[in-house]
């Protein structure tokens, strides 16, 4: 009777295990929507200051647009990263100051990519969130302080096309 | 009339909104039972509150500069939607917002632990406004069943620049404007939700430019809370 019982709870393990196994191989794998094609991040820091009057010459195709939604006298281009990754795949990207920034693709819907996108200067949180961009979309996570200034990060993210699929005998 | 159907018409006898007989059978089956009138009770008692949250925040609500990003958007005809017009802020992020000068203006303040939905309306920058500065009070809405649960653990900002809502949602959730009003062109971004640490969070958008900026208050001390 004990050992029928200890079978028992042995079996009740291994199903719950088994469970556990396959909702973590459910939440693990790629959305549906992705179709199991890559979408690339695009990534860039920027540090803004009222201290001079500089604006790096990396940034003049987006001097416009920054001068337009802040009001910083010089900025200056921290890092740039543009990376290819798969769906769930996560982007880290570290900032200065000791901080830390996550982009992970989680889905599409047509053009549409949906990101969730973790900030955290070192073990706190600044800020997770949530949305979705369309090509050419850009958001701006600003605010984090950094000597005289602050951070200005934007975020883009697009689909990149499924490589084309030659038909047999299309070569000849 | 059973209470089933003078629960229909209960929002509508409250409001006075009903048509004469249809107020006489209302008031009439209130008028006898104890638990339609428990009812009636319970929607006096939310208005109560809410009139006085709203009064409370009206008091703090900056009309002035709200009112003058209306008249900016205005005169600025198409160019209305190039970002919000509405600047909420109370008493501790005005703070914050002088010592912010950097940024531009045009931003739309919320404090931490406020919950709100965001989209572009042009126009309706004062009443977006109201809206925010009622959420950033805590005001719980049908659609944030945790606004005040959550006020001290974290920051949550829900927006969406697509989903409708209506006006009632508009109030409760906090809308602000994101998109054009008429919706032949929807923001290619739509912020599902934003957990943040700081006191103050800040968003604007450039529809030319397909931008939507967020903007934390990452240096405030986290004790701060709301009144």
């Amino acid at each position: 009777m004990r050992l029928r019982a200890a079978s028992g709870g042995a079996r009740g393990r291994l199903g719950c295990a088994l469970a556990i196994a396959t909702a973590m191989g459910v939440a693990k794998a790629p959305p549906a929507s992705a179709g199991g094609d890559q979408v690339q991040v695009q990534v860039g820091t920027v540090y803004a200051t009222n201290s001079g009057q500089h604006f790096d010459q990396d940034l003049d195709a987006m001097r416009s647009q920054l001068e337009r939604l802040f009001r910083y006298s010089s900025y200056k281009l921290v890092k740039r990263e543009n990376r290819d990754v798969g769906w769930g795949d996560p982007v880290d990207v570290e900032l200065p100051g000791g901080r830390f920034l996550r982009v992970m693709p989680k889905s599409a819907g047509g053009e549409r990519v949906s990101l969730d996108v973790m900030l955290r200067k070192d073990q706190r949180v600044l800020m997770d969130t949530e949305f979705t961009v369309r090509p050419h979309g850009t958001v701006m996570v600003g605010g984090p302080k950094h000597e005289d200034g602050v951070l200005i990060i934007w975020i883009g993210a697009h689909r990149l096309a499924a490589p084309a699929v030659v038909p047999q005998g299309a070569a000849r | 009339m059973n209470c089933r159907e003078a629960e229909k018409l209960l929002d509508g006898y409250f409001d006075g909104e009903l048509d004469g007989d249809a107020m006489r059978e209302a008031a009439l089956h209130v008028a006898h039972c104890g638990s339609c009138e428990a009812e009636l009770a319970g929607r006096e008692r939310v208005q109560g509150l809410l009139r006085g949250s709203v009064a409370d925040a009206v008091e703090d609500l900056d009309v002035d500069r709200i009112w003058q990003g209306v008249v900016a958007a205005i005169d600025e005809g198409p160019a209305v939607a190039r970002r919000s017009a509405a600047f909420w802020r109370g008493p501790a992020s005005r703070r914050r917002a002088a010592d912010a000068a950097a940024l531009d203006p045009g931003g739309e303040w919320l404090h931490r632990r406020s919950r709100a939905t965001w989209s572009w309306a042009a126009g309706a920058a004062l009443a977006a406004g109201l809206a925010g500065f009622v959420a950033i009070r805590g005001l719980s809405g049908p659609g944030s069943p945790d606004r005040l649960a959550g006020r001290e653990a974290s920051g949550r900002v829900v927006a969406s620049a697509e989903a409708p809502a209506s006006p009632v949602a508009r109030l409760a959730q906090a809308e602000a404007p994101v998109t054009p009003a008429s919706g032949a062109r929807r923001g290619r971004i739509a912020v599902d939700s934003v957990d943040f640490e700081g006191h103050s969070l800040a968003m604007w958008s450039e529809p030319e430019t397909d931008t939507t900026v967020i903007w934390i208050d990452e240096d405030e001390p986290s004790g701060t809370r709301l009144r």
